[in-house]
């Protein structure tokens, strides 16, 4: 449904749900995370060449929990 | 004083929060920074309900990946892996069964990780007491827990462990607890 509708236009989906983060690719991906010392958000786009050799054994899903592509409370 | 940043592979959920919530903190305060990955996922759930670390290859391999996307010199990279329900496929497995002195053991192992992940960057650090027994080290933590008998108890039992200046688990079942 995302991706049907992302033809017309941007979509920005914010989840927590690390199911639907596997229907995407790494480069779709941005975490967000509070920096504390900063008093803001940081946002980072996930990279798929650098992730590469984590990705040949593990999902996104499975990174994200593992605390490999941050973005975790 | 330099700044150093340290990256650690941890087991599971609850290393890893010991890590973000009290280690990262504590290590602060050295001018260290800390970065934690953990080997298992919920998707190990069923499999690890006995704890440890179910695959050292697999873990090997995270700590591996992870010292090859991180090349910068200054980082250090440690781990923090249980002895109890170590993989039998961890390196010179056989050979530190035969070590008696637990101290010994842990740092065999420790000593024989190092040379096989061979990066002068990486500190193997293996836990010789579980993770749960490192709560639990401070009895006065628990006198916030208020049952009065409970608390004597563990009082008695920390100044006793104190006095014999011995770790609990040196001692197997029916072996005296008396200083080496």
């Amino acid at each position: 449904m995302a991706k049907a509708a992302s033809k017309h236009c941007q979509v920005i989906m914010a989840t927590q749900s690390p199911r639907l983060v596997d229907e995407f690719t790494a480069d779709e991906i941005v975490i967000v995370e509070w920096n504390e010392e900063q008093n803001s958000s940081e946002f980072s786009r996930l990279d798929e060449n650098q992730l590469s050799d984590w990705l040949e054994r593990y999902s996104l899903s499975e990174l994200w929990e593992k605390n490999v592509l941050g973005g975790q409370p | 004083m330099k700044f150093i940043r340290l990256n650690i592979t941890v087991e599971g959920q609850t290393e890893e929060r010991f890590v973000k919530d009290t280690l990262a903190s504590h290590l602060g305060h050295f001018d260290i920074s800390t970065d934690v990955r953990r080997v298992l996922t919920s998707k190990d759930k069923y499999k690890a309900y006995r704890g440890g670390l179910l695959s050292y290859a697999r873990a090997k391999k995270d700590i591996e990946t992870w010292l090859k996307e991180d090349r910068n010199s200054d980082i250090c990279f440690t781990t923090m892996f249980d002895l109890y329900a170590l993989p039998n496929d961890f390196s010179c497995c056989e050979e530190a069964q035969r070590i008696n002195d637990p101290y010994d053991k842990v740092a065999f192992l420790e000593q024989a990780m190092n040379d096989e992940i061979g990066d002068h960057r990486f500190f193997a650090y293996i836990q010789l007491h579980e993770f749960e027994a490192l709560v639990l080290a401070n009895a006065r933590n628990l006198e916030c827990e208020p049952t009065a008998k409970s608390v004597s108890l563990v009082k008695r039992g920390y100044s006793f462990w104190k006095n014999v200046g011995q770790s609990p688990t040196r001692y197997g079942p029916g072996q005296s607890p008396e200083p080496a």
